[in-house]
């Protein structure tokens, strides 16, 4: 596990409890898509595990959402902070061969898909995504979604963005999708759960999150559990499953 | 300086020791394994166990609490798959997670003759477990037959890991001194309840959790400097450690090892970093580790 002090470049306000952090590297290798990076705090003993969202050559983007003590000292952080952070790690997602691709995000969720779609964009797959969130203010990074995607669609559970409805009520209505290669998703447990319903026909990883011990494999904390009766360590076997291989 | 200690015959080569169920079966990480006094493996049970339903993991500033629940691959798994995979230079601990007599009997009679298994650790303790592990635990007697059988049938060294969980740890260590323990582990995480008032439920998915952490460390302090000056076999102290001063306050309580737990889910290099600062401590008072084991003085 590489560990790094790093500085705090910017930290942004992006809507109701969601902080972009801007974090800039002395040291850094390759970062792939889905994986992650533990970050101490000076409020809770065990370190907060954040995707990474996006890269700029040394700087990484993070985004987190207020959920507790550990979240709200980091998201209280001013910059020039230093920074103890651990990764990346994980496993990074497998980059499909051929596209089209649809990104499926939730909320927070569109934080490590961002990072997803930058890549794509650079091996010139082509890539739409579907940003959902609660309401207007929750729906982020539409923008950088925008800049490198074929088609963006946005919706909110109460309309005030884009369709109103759930990301699994929109999604197969959609046109695109049966041109949809691989689907990439990540948000709430219960959105997997309406995707797994869904049964689109074609290859679906998702970005799990948990509540990590170590983040390193060794306590078995943050199992998500299989199709095969046991549990998976999310943070060295995934973060990113076939969501026919997990059960929820 | 030589940071070494002697447990009888055992030798180790440094005081620290990762803990049982936070370092795996020590199959990664093993340059920190290499450099530690002794490993112990994630608690062993006769049969697969998948362990608890989520979340397993709660913490504050100063504690853990968990309910992982023995999750672990299972005796077969272990010795066929697991065991030969494990290649570290540091002696090679087995914590035994039984729920009965039988269930020691298989593990050890199974275990007992692997060359690679330098010593058994008896989980006699652990609280996520809804059988055996602390129900054992909490009873004198129910130690004693454990430890005595465990010591009839293998001459390997065997270490009691034992709870204060609605017990007295001073007759369960009793116990398992006079039957045979070659140590005692002082001790297996605190009962814990974290609370969801909003859904009026407990909040770890297997209702109650195991408490570990710097908090702990005065009240295992105590009962390792207490349990110690009572009972004529080494104590290992496990509780609360993330610095080297944390290990000589053990070292002077009464420990002639000390366990390293959770810190290890923070950082899996954090036993170098221990061992860097007790190697300056023993340089700089010129003495060893076991020159200052059980040499607190009185107020």
């Amino acid at each position: 596990m590489k560990r790094h002090q790093a500085t705090l470049l910017e930290n942004r306000r992006l809507g109701p409890g969601l902080y972009s952090l801007q974090v800039e590297f002395e040291d850094l290798g390759d970062v792939e898509p889905g994986q992650f990076f533990e970050f101490l705090t000076g409020a809770r003993f065990l370190r907060r595990a954040f995707s990474v969202a996006d890269r700029d050559a040394m700087r990484l983007r993070f985004v987190l959402r207020v959920v507790g003590k550990g979240t709200a000292w980091l998201s209280q952080l001013t910059e020039g902070s230093k920074l103890n952070l651990a990764g990346p790690l994980g496993q990074g997602v497998a980059m499909p061969s051929e596209g089209p691709v649809m990104l499926l995000a939730g909320g927070i969720g569109a934080a490590p898909l961002l990072y997803l779609a930058r890549k794509l964009n650079e091996q010139r797959v082509e890539v739409d995504a579907l940003l959902a969130a609660g309401t207007k203010e929750e729906l982020i990074l539409t923008e950088e979604f925008g800049s490198l995607c074929r088609k963006v669609i946005l919706a909110t559970d109460d309309g005030s963005c884009g369709q109103k409805g759930l990301l699994t009520d929109i999604l197969p209505a959609l046109p695109a999708i049966n041109d949809i290669q691989i689907f990439y998703a990540c948000g709430p447990e219960s959105m997997f759960a309406a995707l797994k319903r869904l049964d689109l026909g074609k290859p679906l990883y998702a970005f799990l999150e948990s509540r990590m011990g170590c983040g390193t494999g060794l306590c078995m904390g943050c199992g998500v559990l299989g199709r095969d009766g046991r549990y998976h360590r999310v943070c060295t076997e995934g973060p990113v499953f076939n969501l026919e291989e997990i059960e929820l | 300086m030589s940071l070494e200690v002697f447990l009888g015959k055992a030798r180790f080569r440094n005081p620290l020791v990762l803990a049982s169920g936070t370092f795996g079966y020590g199959l990664t990480h093993t340059h920190v394994i290499d450099r530690m006094g002794a490993f112990v493996t994630k608690g062993i049970t006769v049969q697969e166990c998948v362990g608890n339903p989520q979340p397993r993991i709660w913490d504050s500033r100063e504690t853990v609490i968990n309910s992982v629940g023995l999750e672990n691959v299972g005796l077969k798994r272990f010795k066929e798959e697991t065991l030969p995979l494990i290649d570290i230079s540091t002696p090679l601990y087995v914590n035994l997670a039984g729920v009965d007599l039988d269930d020691f009997r298989i593990l050890i009679e199974s275990l007992s003759d692997e060359e690679k298994i330098a010593g058994f650790e008896l989980n006699l303790s652990c609280p996520n477990v809804k059988e055996g592990g602390a129900a054992l635990g909490q009873s004198a007697d129910r130690v004693g037959k454990v430890t005595s059988l465990a010591r009839s049938l293998t001459t390997k060294p065997l270490w009691a890991k034992l709870t204060s969980n609605f017990c007295d740890v001073r007759e369960t260590s009793k116990a398992a001194a006079d039957a045979g323990a070659d140590a005692l582990v002082l001790i297996n995480t605190l009962n814990a309840l974290v609370i969801d008032i909003k859904g009026r439920k407990p909040f770890l998915g297997a209702g109650s959790g195991g408490l570990s952490g710097p908090a702990i460390k005065p009240y295992v302090l105590y009962i390792v400097k207490e349990v110690s000056r009572q009972i004529n076999i080494p104590v290992i102290a496990s509780g609360g450690v993330t610095s080297g001063t944390d290990v000589i306050e053990y070292l002077l309580a009464g420990a002639s090892l000390v366990q390293l737990g959770s810190i290890n889910l923070v950082d899996p290099e954090a036993g170098l970093r221990i061992l860097e600062e007790l190697k300056r401590y023993f340089e700089q008072e010129g003495i060893s580790p076991a020159g200052i084991i059980g040499r607190l003085e009185e107020r």
